[in-house]
């Protein structure tokens, strides 16, 4: 089952890969916008105080000296301040800053360069003295109204705490992320299992059906997709499983109905070989008509098997031409009427005059209705009655009914199935309904059997009557024929 | 003149079964169901032999095999099993069935079958009138009555176990063949098969062990046969 395994793995590995990348994405995304939002807001803060700081120091700040000016500036500072204050001169040298330091240094930073050419800047990086990240903003300094720049306002906050904080997010964000795309995988494979646990044992059972196990069952592990094929894989086997049945219980009884005409010929004619018969001549012809008989028997069987197995693959013909109903059954019945009256059995016919014509197979259905009336005759007890009708009503119906003991309800549904004898133990192959039913379909009519709880059979044929542009302007044959023929 | 009870529900294969068993000098009565076997049965308790057919309409042949085994146990049954699958043969043998063929057979083959259960029934029959008794403990076989005594206990036997049982005590001890059983018993010519031996044996068993899953009084020998578990008698 690897090709399956490994179908699991690309499900996993695919939307498991889909899934990662768009979380972390996501992360990335996240980390950028909480970065941005502290660091924003910082420096959104620092660059309010320095603007404010700068125009009042350009309104409000006396002294002559800039180190003079930048004591009475830095003295109006918040004393909660926390960002550093210095007050640069034009060299970018601290004149003082906020803690009363003079730093013997020069800032050569981007936000001082900038606050030199006149612009207020904001700058994040390494601060150079002290190696802290730091983010400092600078504004240019002027004096009254004349917009010279004397000096420059610095205001620089370290940012190694905000950055802490940020880290400690960026973890956590990392850690939610990691545990979203362990959920999802492991989401992922539950799905795959779920997919592929019934594939896996759909697999199996196709393996074990095609091997010749015929109890085949899959488990429906749900009532989803997947679920309506493994039933629709358990009715297949099931209906193999009939089929195989059909087909054993077809061949035992098959092989039941050779056997019996065959004991009885290999018996006499064993017995007549042995010269035992020699002076008894009566019972000579009687084995040898029990020969010929039981011959006539398989021979008919043979027949009925053909024809069944013609039928199946629509071999069979049919020669339309017009027929007359009434003269048909009528033909039957005069070849019937002798075989009767030997076995008491009552023979009735009642026909329907001025039937319309039919377009019909003379012979099939002559065929059809032996096969009936031979039925009837099998369960018709002696003294019993079978009966003949013909009528038309929307078709024309020819029915053939009997006095025996009718078909038990439960068999009723299955008779036309082929080999089903019910419990009959008389002998035939239980193709004949099968066949009738085959012809009577092939004229494109049907075949309807009643049996009332009060006894007897009633079989109808109907078929319908031949419509003046169908008449006799073209064959029907069965489709698979047709174009059989076409081909030869 | 032996009689023979003939039934098959085809009149085509009881006629040349008739007629050779005619020709064989037996005396034959035909049923053509097996309510009607058992009703001639009950008139003619001299019927030494039965043919029966398995597949009737009515009671089936195994259940008249078994009815006629359950009041006439002395009597010989053949099945004609129309099937060849082992569970055919097997049932009937185990209804109480002493043979079988398989139809279609030829009608030799039949009376060859017919003459060696005869030659068991009657064998049977000429020994009761010496009343000979086998005793082996806890055992009397008692041939004339077609009974087998453990302690108090009666046991009907059929004429194919009663010989079966014959060949075993008197050689009690000793490793009996497959093919012996099948030669003492059967007769030299059966050519059925020999799986028959192990039905009867099973069928036995059931009748005598205290535990026939385990049986303890004939044992089997593998690959050969079986052996009746006690001393020798000799």
């Amino acid at each position: 089952m690897s090709h399956l395994h490994s179908l699991k793995r690309h499900l996993v590995a695919r939307y498991g890969a889909i899934i990662a990348i768009t979380v972390l994405l996501l992360e990335g995304l996240c980390m950028f916008a909480i970065r941005s939002y502290y660091v924003n807001t910082i420096e959104q803060v620092l660059s309010n105080r320095v603007q404010l700081t700068a125009d009042y120091y350009q309104k409000y700040v006396p002294g002559v000296t800039p180190l003079a000016r930048a004591q009475k500036l830095l003295s109006s500072v918040d004393k909660d301040e926390v960002a550093l204050v210095e007050v640069l001169d034009l060299q970018g040298q601290p004149v003082l800053d906020s803690d009363g330091f003079i730093a013997d240094y020069r800032h050569t930073t981007p936000e001082v360069s900038a606050a030199l050419n006149g612009q207020q800047h904001a700058w994040v990086g390494k601060s150079p003295l002290t190696g802290e990240k730091i983010l400092a903003v600078a504004a240019p300094l002027c004096r009254d109204e004349s917009r010279d720049t004397v000096g420059v306002l610095r205001y620089s906050v370290s940012l190694e705490q905000t950055f802490r904080v940020i880290q400690r997010l960026y973890i956590y964000c990392l850690l939610v992320g990691l545990i979203v795309i362990a959920l999802v995988l492991a989401l992922c494979y539950s799905l795959a299992c779920r997919i592929l646990l019934p594939i896996e044992d759909l697999t199996i059972a196709a393996k074990r059906l095609g091997a010749g196990a015929h109890d085949v069952r899959v488990r429906q592990r749900s009532q989803d997709e997947l679920g309506q094929l493994a039933a629709t894989f358990n009715y297949m086997s099931s209906q193999l499983d009939a089929a195989e049945r059909a087909k054993n219980e077809f061949l035992s009884s098959i092989s039941h109905e050779l056997r019996t005409p065959l004991t009885s010929i290999k018996g006499w004619s064993e017995t007549l070989f042995s010269g035992k018969l020699v002076d008894k001549p009566n019972q000579t012809q009687l084995g040898l008509e029990i020969i010929c008989e039981e011959t006539d028997r398989m021979i008919g069987l043979v027949e009925d098997l053909l024809d069944y197995s013609r039928l199946q693959v629509g071999h069979i013909t049919l020669s339309l031409e017009t027929v007359e109903i009434n003269d048909l059954v009528t033909e039957v019945y005069q070849q019937l009427t002798i075989r009767l009256s030997e076995r008491h059995i009552g023979l009735t016919l009642d026909l329907q005059q001025q039937l319309p014509l039919v377009e019909a197979d003379d012979d099939r259905l002559k065929q059809v209705l032996l096969i009936l009336l031979d039925n009837a005759l099998k369960f018709t007890p002696p003294d019993g009655l079978i009966s003949i009708r013909t009528r038309f009503e929307q078709d024309i119906v020819i029915t053939v009914a009997d006095t025996g003991p009718g078909i038990a309800p439960e068999d009723l549904p299955f008779i036309k199935n082929k080999f089903y004898k019910g419990n009959s133990k008389l002998p035939g192959s239980g193709l004949g309904l099968s066949i009738a039913q085959n012809i009577v379909q092939l004229h494109k009519g049907r075949l309807e059997i009643a049996s009332p709880a009060t006894g007897g059979t009633t079989v109808d044929i109907c078929l319908p009557q031949s419509t003046p542009w169908t008449a006799g302007t073209y064959n029907w044959t069965s489709k698979a024929n047709s174009t059989r023929q076409n081909l030869s | 003149m032996a009689k023979v009870l003939v039934l098959d529900d085809e009149i085509r294969i009881r006629g040349f079964i008739v007629v050779n068993l005619e020709s064989n000098g037996f005396e034959v009565v035909e049923a053509a169901s097996g309510e009607e076997a058992l009703r001639i049965a009950h008139t003619q308790p001299d019927i030494q032999i039965a043919l029966l057919d398995i597949m009737l309409p009515g009671i089936d042949g195994i259940e008249v095999c078994r009815e006629l085994r359950q009041s006439y146990p002395a009597m010989g049954i053949i099945m004609l099993t129309a099937k060849e699958q082992e569970q055919d043969k097997v049932s009937g043998l185990e209804a109480g069935a002493d043979d079988y063929v398989v139809k279609p057979f030829s009608p030799n083959e039949l009376i060859a079958r017919v003459n060696a259960l005869l030659r068991r029934v009657t064998l049977v029959e000429q020994v009761s009138s010496s009343s000979e008794e086998l005793i082996c403990d806890p055992f009397v076989l008692c041939v004339s009555e077609y009974k087998l005594y453990k302690g108090e206990k009666s046991i009907a036997m059929t004429p194919t176990e009663l010989a079966v049982m014959e060949v075993l005590l008197k050689r009690s001890g000793k490793a009996v063949s497959r093919d012996e059983l099948l030669d003492a018993v059967w007769g030299p010519d059966y050519f059925g098969d020999p799986k028959i031996v192990d039905v009867n044996i099973r069928r036995i068993r059931r009748k005598i062990e205290d535990d026939p899953s385990r049986p303890f009084y004939i044992e089997t020998v593998w690959g050969h046969g079986y052996r009746w578990h006690g001393e020798s008698l000799a």
